[in-house]
């Protein structure tokens, strides 16, 4: 581990990250967009969805699951609703599109839903639905993913992770943010285990049976991720996966695959922003205040034995963020590594890179 | 939602029409009007007939009380406080809360028609049922539905212990064609009051990991947690993935915050612990409404034939050892509505004791059951 890792500015890691993405083929305006999701996702302490991604997601085009060249299409729209083809072209630029779109036509018909197809692996769900919380709108945003969590009684996976997101704008109060897998923890933490030898926590996953398991050692090669408390949150994964690849008539299920393993195939995953626009249903003065009465009642409560503190959805990551933005940015030695990585890939010798 | 007949025994069956009627008449009866009667009789009704008796005609005595009381207002007219193309803010002033959603749905649906989507919330209501069945009223018109509620606080927030939400229930349904639809309806905590009760009933103890006390310590007495919860002395419900983030609680919890923010801080009413009943009268809800039309974004039927495809290979794929069946959400509450329809709508014996009693109070004459069961 290095002892001497220096932080580094939002800038610096902004400044990096278009400039390899340019180079990689991206226009300057997509490699903006991009770049701003996933530093955000990494001054939030995300880091597992943050610029640690790009390096993959650049692969994506040389191996053809994505296409460097392709544009988003919107292919319908009408008062409260648009649908885009994503054409398999970079997620970032076309999320921001379908959500912006989805808050712009709100304003008018109160609430208004852009939906993406064909599209791949679009980073922190939450960023879209902040997007959204910053223009007084309540924010939602969701995505289906290739199949890795078990149903009740499943043996095997039968559906993705299928994150679900929303914000909400408060008065003083930083917005409330909630970014969950609708399976009890994401694949990313079964890995970081096994990579320690440690067994995992009883509830996570099932084996090649589909009987729960502590052992991730076969997986995923064998078993599955278990949906978050069972039947409840396999309904949720399902309800993610019917207004994201049905209702966006895009694949679903199996025909979704992953954007990390298997064959270099186009990932088909579909998206979907939905915007509800404060102001149709109260003044959004009020609104805000009444957002701050309800956060501070919850942080104010009395806590359970042994905890300190209560955090609303989302406290966590609007922390980390001010301590990053006012200290610099401290990351981890794997999203170091795969930065690296993406220098070489573009042919670039960053210097704070190399002491990171 | 699933049945809580683990907590009960005997059934009694009716004609699902006659029991629809009698449940009419009575709120007749207590004043309401005809037209609100039969709505409300017949999302009653609904959730007896799909398999959800804790929020069905078994409550029926409670809504007679509370008419009486006034706590429900019969002569309630439902006022729009805001509107727009695609959404709607509705007061009920006070009023049952059946009629009201029901008709705020419609108006959203036939939005949604033109809008493409519409949200919409009803504030001062009271408590509207299964939430599913406003979720449901979107399926036939080739559209996605969406309804919650909040309800009085008991649930509380990870690390907490003391409530600052209610069960908050939310529903979802997306129409199939020979599946039927997905229909989802679910509190975001682990239990409900309904069940706790049931629990408190039989003097069970309650399952592990459902609970707090006052202090913030795990608790199975059930019949304790009701008298602290209605004394608002401290513990609740554990949110929706239980007691640590290890287990996902804190997504139950954002969840059920989500639920509280659609449905009462969006359209100014009152919301977390400021929403509570006491020995004698239950809280004024609020609710939240959503409908998609499937047309905006696809052919309706490629839609429902995907639908088919996706239910299907989840009912039938290889279930884990152990197990016989894989469901999805609305499944086992469609198989109950066929066997209700057929055999009539079973009634434990003492929710037909509740209904002899209001049947005395309203004058109004219980149908005879058509089967015994034991």
């Amino acid at each position: 581990m290095a002892t001497t890792r220096i932080r580094i500015t939002r800038e610096q890691l902004d400044r990096f990250c278009v400039e390899a993405m340019c180079r990689c083929g991206m226009t300057p305006e997509n490699a903006r967009t991009t770049a701003e999701v996933l530093v955000m996702t990494d001054l939030w302490g995300v880091h597992t969805h943050g610029t640690k991604q790009i390096r993959m997601l650049m692969k994506n085009f040389r191996d053809g699951r994505m296409d460097v060249a392709a544009r988003a299409e919107c292919v319908g729209e009408g008062p409260g609703w648009a649908h885009f083809d994503g054409h398999h072209s970079m997620p970032m630029p076309t999320s921001v599109l379908a959500m912006q779109t989805a808050v712009d036509k709100a304003k008018q018909t109160g609430i208004a839903i852009g939906t993406v197809r064909n599209s791949g692996h679009y980073g922190a769900a939450g960023y879209y639905a902040c997007l959204a919380a910053r223009q007084g709108r309540i924010g939602l945003s969701l995505t289906n993913v290739d199949p890795g969590v078990a149903a009740p009684g499943s043996r095997g996976a039968v559906l993705g992770t299928n994150p679900f997101a929303y914000a909400v704008p408060a008065g003083e109060e930083p917005p409330i943010m909630l970014d969950i897998a609708t399976s009890v923890v994401a694949a990313s933490k079964i890995y970081a285990l096994r990579q320690l030898g440690k067994p995992l926590p009883e509830g996570w996953i099932v084996d090649g049976d589909g009987i729960p398991t502590i052992d991730p050692g076969n997986y995923p090669l064998a078993g599955a991720l278990l949906p978050m408390a069972g039947h409840k949150g396999y309904g949720l994964g399902l309800m993610v996966e019917i207004l994201t690849g049905m209702l966006s008539g895009g694949a679903f299920g199996k025909d979704v695959l992953s954007w990390v393993f298997g064959d270099a195939a186009p990932v088909n995953q579909s998206h979907t922003f939905i915007a509800i626009n404060v102001a149709a249903f109260e003044p959004v003065a009020e609104f805000k205040q009444r957002m701050d009465v309800l956060i501070r009642q919850i942080k104010d409560a009395p806590k359970a034995r042994g905890a300190e503190r209560i955090y609303l959805p989302g406290e966590k990551e609007w922390e980390h963020r001010e301590e990053a933005l006012a200290h610099g940015l401290d990351l981890p030695e794997d999203v170091c590594d795969s930065l690296r990585g993406l220098a070489d890939d573009a042919g670039m010798k960053v210097s704070w890179l190399e002491a990171c | 939602m699933e049945s809580d007949n683990n907590t009960q025994t005997a059934l009694l069956r009716f004609d699902a029409q006659a029991l629809e009627r009698f449940c009419r008449d009575v709120l007749i009866a207590c004043g309401l009007g005809e037209e609100d009667a039969a709505q409300s009789a017949h999302v009653l009704l609904a959730a007896d007939v799909r398999g959800i008796p804790s929020h069905g005609i078994g409550r029926l005595w409670r809504y007679v009380n509370g008419l009486k009381t006034g706590l429900m207002l019969v002569d309630a007219k439902p006022e729009t406080v805001a509107e727009t193309s695609g959404s709607l803010v509705v007061d009920a002033r006070g009023g049952m809360g059946f009629p009201v959603s029901v008709q705020t749905m419609r108006r959203l649906i036939a939005k949604a028609e033109t809008s493409g989507a519409a949200f919409g919330c009803v504030r001062d209501s009271n408590h509207f049922g299964i939430a599913g069945y406003y979720a449901m009223m979107a399926l036939e018109h080739d559209m996605i539905g969406i309804a919650a509620t909040n309800t009085a606080a008991l649930g509380f927030p990870t690390f907490g212990r003391q409530v600052m939400f209610g069960t908050n229930p939310l529903a979802f349904a997306a129409p199939a064609l020979e599946e039927k639809a997905f229909v989802l309806d679910m509190s975001t905590t682990v239990g409900t009051r309904g069940k706790i009760e049931g629990y408190d009933r039989l003097g069970k103890p309650l399952p592990p990991g459902w609970a707090a006390d006052a202090n913030g310590r795990p608790t199975t007495d059930a019949h304790a947690l009701i008298d602290s919860l209605l004394h608002r002395r401290g513990g609740g419900i554990q949110p929706l993935g239980g007691e640590s983030e290890q287990s996902g609680g804190h997504k139950g919890y954002g969840l059920a915050v989500m639920v509280d923010i659609l449905c009462s801080v969006l359209c100014g009413a009152p919301f977390g612990p400021q929403v509570f009943d006491t020995a004698t009268s239950s809280a004024r809800v609020s609710q939240f409404f959503g409908a998609i039309k499937i047309g905006a974004f696809r052919d309706p039927s490629d839609f429902r034939r995907d639908m088919d495809r996706m239910l299907r290979d989840l009912r039938l794929c290889p279930p884990a050892v152990g197990s016989e069946r894989v469901y999805f959400a609305g499944q086992k509450e469609f198989e109950h509505e066929d066997e209700a329809r057929r055999f009539g709508v079973p009634l434990y014996q003492e929710t037909v004791a509740s209904l002899e009693t209001v049947s005395r109070q309203t004058a109004v004459p219980l149908p005879k059951p058509k089967i015994r069961e034991s």
